[in-house]
């Protein structure tokens, strides 16, 4: 088989994973040096295809032949597409080669599972060595870990890769067992505690040899299974938590040709999918707890956000004063985020906030007006019922993101 | 009252500080100067310049932060249009002001700290833009082109975002020797220096660009194999796309010839799968469950 061909089957076959990040990477340079790549921790976008996502970096599989037989995926083995396998020599050139035209940040790495996890997992790290030490690749390296691998191949890979990451697949242990047999919640777990214990040690011992130093993250499948976003959330939260994950990844679940009977043939629910990402979101960087933005089973409203929501279900903490409110408020108040609320407290230590000053700081003045007071600013609206403002505050009327 | 004309034809951001100390200095208000630049030619005032007045009695000074100068200067990189505010003027402004304890000119939720940080804002995401959509192309590497470069690139950036470039280049490319060439100056690197060289009159063109460039290139196939298979028609959100990647800077970028068809691909039938079409006619290959895969 051709390279191309291969990079066609084995590009399209590692796409459904949502991840692109490209940041987190410690300060590297090539600077006059031999070798190749570079990494500040910023993540960069060389591109965009017309899903809207971005192109950061070359990600595929290194085979997409596999054991395993995971109902929503579409290289499972029962899977009637074509398969191939690259070399690790054809991995290196790939990488390369884009690397040097700017086309790409780094290689993220995954595979299906061939002959043994162990064997697999081998594989993987071998690339990256050989990315590393015979090249000398100080660009972005994501190396997707087999769950069932040795403790000790996951840790070699930590050596060689800036971010290590466990897909947990699915929501719930239960949806896990049904549509991934060959796969175990626990071992998944495992492995994700033999990546945190390697990112503490990193982090304890300063003369610790280096472990992916970008952290670790984990995706989930979003539509596939009949999970609902309550349901998610918590148990998102207590990954967080247990973990010390940089991100959770939620997919919307794309058909699949030849779809078995067990996952859905619709479109992928996208904008539960946004819904997810600024639910996640609120928890990671506003401090939100998962029971606060969804208080009993159900999903997300998809009409409006999840802090509008959150607000709207709690108008007797507001209006705030933005002059004396605590900043943790302030974070709160849908339309302002966590930079504005960081600049309106500094503006409010030279002198009284105005209404206009929300306006230069580009928060949203249509979602924040029945949320605050200034000097100059008291809500019209502060009487309303939930009803009638939300009335008031939905954009459009709710709808799946365009399809068809 | 005495107006002052300074030139900053060509200046950079250390000439402005310069001049602003020493206007500063001679307590000269931002409405006595006039700040001439190539992007504000033909002022109705312009005249020769004007020699600036001697150090007042209680001459003002201003000491900044790293962090405020840094925005200053970042600031100080944006190419105003014709309507808008001439770059020195708005900065000498807030120097002005900071000087006479006006502590909020450069936050923000000022009217002033609010059009620098548009500003700022604009150049960063300039800075983004050259390093995410630049395209190297190889050149031909053989005893003749020794010292040629063996990468080079056409960028037109709205701001002056050279040195930006340059500073995240020379850590990527380690010792490749590599040129971009921009129209208002070409970065070249030699694989341990970099240095700017600037158009003699006018600006650089495409064409002079062109006139260095072999651009033959086969392995350009291999992107655009990758790109079209990475793109995940059931997802398809051309608004994301055009808003994260604006079109000005398609032209350059090999993947322009593949955007449309896959949009109109996708549109018409594609869109229900995620596969790339190229591989649903392909014969493909269960795996028996044994245990073995065949290969």
């Amino acid at each position: 088989m051709q390279l191309t061909d291969k990079l066609i089957v084995l590009a399209d076959a590692a796409k459904y994973d949502a991840s692109c990040a490209s940041s987190g990477a410690p300060k590297r340079s090539s600077k006059g040096q031999k070798g190749l790549g570079a990494t500040n921790g910023n993540g960069i976008c060389h591109s965009f295809t017309p899903d809207g996502r971005c192109v950061a970096l070359l990600k595929i599989l290194m085979t997409n032949f596999c054991l395993y037989d995971c109902q929503y995926c579409i290289n499972r083995r029962s899977s009637n597409v074509p398969r191939a396998r690259f070399s690790v020599d054809e991995i290196v050139r790939l990488t390369l080669d884009f690397y040097r035209r700017n086309l790409i940040s780094g290689l993220f790495l995954s595979s299906g599972i061939i002959r043994s996890n162990d064997y697999t997992m081998e594989a993987l790290v071998r690339v990256a060595r050989t990315l590393r030490i015979e090249h000398q690749f100080r660009g972005y390296i994501h190396l997707k870990t087999i769950p069932d691998a040795s403790p000790d191949l996951i840790r070699q890979a930590g050596l060689y890769a800036d971010r290590l990451s466990v897909n947990v697949e699915l929501p719930t242990s239960q949806s896990l067992e049904r549509l991934a047999p060959e796969k175990s919640d626990t071992t998944i777990r495992h492995a994700m505690s033999t990546i945190r214990d390697g990112l503490e040690e990193a982090t304890a011992e300063p003369k610790a040899p280096r472990f992916s130093p970008g952290g670790q993250s984990t995706q989930m499948i979003v539509g596939a299974d009949e999970t609902d976003d309550h349901t998610i959330l918590g148990n998102v939260q207590s990954l967080y938590s247990q973990y010390h994950l940089k991100r959770v990844y939620y997919s919307a679940f794309s058909p699949i040709p030849e779809s078995p009977s067990s996952v859905p043939l619709i479109a992928p629910p996208l904008l539960r999918e946004h819904r997810l990402y600024q639910a996640d979101f609120l928890i990671r960087g506003y401090g939100f707890h998962a029971d606060e933005l969804l208080t009993g089973p159900g999903n997300l409203s998809l009409d409006i956000d999840p802090k509008l929501a959150w607000a709207l279900n709690h108008r007797e903490l507001f209006p705030i004063d933005l002059d004396s409110a605590d900043m943790y408020m302030i974070a709160r108040v849908p339309g302002i985020g966590v930079t504005s609320a960081h600049r309106i407290d500094t503006l409010r230590r030279e002198r009284r906030i105005r209404y206009s000053d929300l306006t230069r700081l580009g928060c949203s003045m249509k979602k924040l007006a029945p949320f605050i007071t200034t000097q100059d600013y008291r809500p019209r609206q502060a009487g309303l019922e939930r009803h009638a403002l939300l009335a008031q505050l939905q954009t459009s009327t709710p709808a799946q993101m365009a399809l068809l | 009252m005495t107006m002052y004309t300074l030139h900053m034809t060509r200046a950079n951001f250390t000439c402005w500080r310069d001049d602003a100390r020493r206007l500063l200095a001679a307590r000269v208000p931002p409405g006595n100067v006039l700040w001439q630049s190539e992007d504000s030619a033909g002022d109705l005032f312009a005249s020769g310049g004007t020699d600036l007045p001697p150090p007042a009695e209680a001459p003002l000074a201003l000491r900044l932060s790293r962090h405020e100068l840094r925005r200053l200067e970042c600031a100080s990189h944006y190419w105003h249009t014709h309507h808008q505010e001439c770059r020195w003027a708005l900065l000498y402004r807030v120097v002005w002001r900071l000087a006479m304890g006006e502590g909020e000119a450069l936050l923000a939720g000022d009217s002033d700290g609010a059009i620098i940080e548009q500003r700022v804002k604009a150049v960063s995401h300039e800075v983004h833009h050259i390093h995410a959509f630049l395209r190297f192309h190889p050149q031909p590497v053989d005893d003749e082109h020794q010292h040629a470069p063996e990468f080079i690139a056409w960028f037109e950036p709205r701001h002056d975002v050279l040195e930006a470039a340059a500073q995240h280049f020379i850590d990527r490319m380690g010792q490749h020797r590599w040129l971009i060439m921009t129209p208002g100056g070409a970065i070249i690197c030699d694989g341990r220096q970099w240095h700017i060289e600037r158009p003699e009159t006018g600006a650089f063109t495409v064409k002079d660009y062109q006139a260095l460039a072999e651009m033959e290139d086969d392995a350009e196939d291999l992107w655009l194999a990758y790109y079209a298979s990475t793109f995940n028609p059931a997802r398809l959100n051309e608004k994301t796309m055009v808003r994260s990647m604006p079109s000005r800077f398609w032209q350059h970028m090999p993947e322009r010839v593949l955007i449309t068809g896959l949009i109109s691909h996708a549109r018409h039938g594609a869109q229900r799968l995620g596969q790339d079409s190229r591989l649903a006619t392909r014969r493909g290959r269960t795996i028996a469950s044994n245990g073995k895969s065949r290969h």
